[in-house]
């Protein structure tokens, strides 16, 4: 029973840590409907400034926050491109992904260990034991969720979500859309940096390597998250933490491991088809 | 839709029955110990390193131990994920853990429970070792000053070296910063070929080929996978190609000196049988370095090259077809 609770524990660990990655792919897609090609980049380069903060012995949560201002502007300038330069998004994502490669292996190398640095965990594990980093990432989530949902209401919010749905609309009333468009990348990369930063407190290390394959996670996760709810708030923690289920349950299998990511695009096509058909056996 | 309902919820039934049908399995087997391996990626270097691992670790145990075998598929994210997970479960007495990724994911977590690690290149410098800890293992470090011995006697007039590997990882690049402080004190001249996935490779190395006499190797991951196009380039540009996996050599390049990954996996096991039977603790062990002494030639690529044997190193090569 132990060991079920602490595999729980781990599997929403995890969902909290890549729950803001989850976040970064809703605000592109669905609020500023913009493919946002540069969330790999801005996950990389998160970790990569929160490591290199924490091993020049800076306060890990100043290294935290130095990460997701570092994201914000790989969106912006991801966003410039797009608007300013006229570039096609799609590309600018990729262009903006790209560049950060070599900037995150200047700024950190492929391989930072945090060897015996102080992180955002350190403290909460004399506390709280094995629940600290837990609680900790359940604050922070919790902090950074309802502040966004709340942002998304206001004006400014209400603007963004026109970007993608309305655009025309804003240029009536007489607003700059590609000032609202490089907002909205600006916070797309933010929360994509702030979730790679987070990973990077939990794991003890930086890997440049750990980025490859991120928007995928995001991507997974948004879509297990909109089976539940279609706005922007927990939904998408929860979205995240399936898409955590799923992998665990692949490595519970147990089969010959080279099956484990076809069992894992199988085990997200279950769960969508069978939410799915929920709500219409209930309308029939 | 009923159908897709139905079909999806047994699907699921039929993934939990699978998952408990295996876990009542575990508990009543017969062996003495259950090893957890975490993988980090499936090649060729890694995969030899478990089987020989595995094929010691039977022989000197004789077949008590029950081997459960993660794969994280070559990322760090889902290494963590498969790390988080096997220490979570009891069953375990010790794990082994094959290339960086997993070896920082299981230590990151474990720090009880004894782990043994391979194909890590210096885990010093990853904060892997440590008087009081909880792991010991082999590390595939090679010995630069005899791979350039081989360089300078099986091709005297080489003047440029380049040395193609994969600039974000991190085993290759502690190796290639040794590589070429080394040929730099015997007055050639080291020139960085990087690259950052296998995409690349086929650009990178023809631009190598262009402007140097000799291409060098260290063991990379990118370079072991893509071996067969690196080798069939160097040969078409009659350039020679020296790897530091001798598991690569059929492949096609002209020598191969330094690591043996499959004899990796066999000291790690012995470490394991230590750890295990005569229960020693980690920290007792001390790292071991899997380095073979031979050097192996491919005669294809010999002769397709033009190149003869020098007397001095005669003793020490083994030729492979």
């Amino acid at each position: 029973m132990n060991e079920l609770i602490q595999l729980l524990q781990s599997i929403i660990e995890r969902g909290l840590l890549f729950g803001s990655l989850v976040g970064a792919v809703y605000l592109a897609s669905r609020v500023i409907r913009l493919d946002n090609l540069s969330i790999e980049g801005a996950f990389g380069i998160g970790g990569a400034v929160t490591a290199l903060l924490v091993t020049k012995s800076y306060d890990p949560w100043i290294a935290l926050l130095g990460a997701t201002l570092v994201g914000g502007i790989s969106g912006s300038i991801m966003g410039l491109l797009a608007t300013k330069l006229r570039i096609n998004p799609i590309i600018s994502g990729i262009v903006v992904t790209t560049g950060l490669f070599s900037i995150i292996l200047k700024v950190a190398g492929s391989n930072l260990p945090l060897i015996g640095k102080a992180t955002i965990f350190t403290s909460s594990t004399s506390l709280f034991e094995n629940y600290g980093p837990l609680i900790i990432l359940a604050i922070v989530c919790g902090f950074v969720f309802t502040t966004i949902s709340w942002f998304l209401k206001t004006e400014i919010g209400f603007l963004l979500f026109a970007v993608g749905e309305n655009p025309q609309m804003l240029v009536n009333v007489g607003k700059n859309v590609d000032g609202y468009v490089i907002l909205g990348l600006a916070l797309s990369n933010m929360l994509a940096a702030l979730s790679g930063a987070l990973f990077v407190h939990h794991a003890g290390y930086f890997s440049i390597w750990t980025s490859v394959g991120m928007l995928i996670i995001g991507l997974a996760g948004m879509i297990l998250a909109e089976t539940i709810a279609a706005s922007f708030g927990t939904a998408l923690l929860i979205g995240s933490i399936l898409y955590q289920i799923i992998i665990t349950l692949t490595f519970e299998l147990q089969v010959d491991q080279e099956w484990n990511k076809l069992i894992t695009a199988l085990l997200i096509v279950v769960l969508i088809a069978l939410k799915q058909a929920l709500p219409r056996k209930q309308l029939s | 839709m009923k159908k897709i309902f139905f079909t999806s919820a047994a699907l699921v039934l039929l993934i939990l029955t699978v998952i408990v049908f295996k876990h009542s399995k575990k508990a009543t087997s017969s062996s003495l110990y259950t090893l957890g391996i975490l993988q980090t990626a499936s090649h060729p270097a890694l995969d030899a390193v478990k089987t020989g691992f595995i094929e010691e670790l039977d022989m000197l145990i004789g077949k008590k131990v029950e081997y459960i075998i993660y794969n994280a598929q070559g990322s760090p994210a889902q290494a963590q994920a498969a790390a988080m997970q096997i220490h979570a479960q009891k069953q375990y007495s010790a794990f082994f853990a094959i290339a960086t990724p997993a070896a920082q994911a299981l230590s990151a977590v474990e720090k009880k429970r004894p782990i043994i690690l391979a194909a890590v290149t210096d885990p010093t410098a990853l904060g892997l070792t440590g008087p009081h800890n909880n792991i010991t293992g082999v590390t595939d470090m090679v010995d630069v000053t005899k791979i350039i011995d081989v360089i300078t006697q099986l091709i005297p007039a080489a003047q440029k070296v380049g040395i193609v590997y994969t600039s974000g990882e991190i085993n290759s690049v502690i190796m290639v910063k040794k590589m070429k402080a080394e040929l730099e004190s015997r007055g050639l001249i080291g020139l960085e070929y990087g690259m950052s996935s296998e995409a690349d490779m086929y650009s990178v190395v023809e631009s190598a080929c262009r402007n140097v006499d000799v291409l060098l190797t260290p063991t990379d991951n990118t370079v072991a996978s893509s071996i067969t196009a690196l080798a069939s380039l160097a040969l078409k540009y009659k350039k020679p190609l020296i790897v530091t996996d001798t598991l690569l050599i059929n492949a096609g390049p002209l020598a191969a000196c330094g690591v043996d990954y499959k004899e990796s996996g066999k000291q790690a096991a012995r470490l394991a049988y230590g750890l295990l039977v005569h229960t020693q603790l980690p920290h007792e062990l001390a790292f071991k370095s899997a380095e073979s002494t031979q050097i192996f030639i491919n005669e294809n690529s010999l002769k397709h090259l033009a190149l003869t044997i020098p007397d001095t190193l005669h003793n020490e090569i083994v030729l492979v077809k």
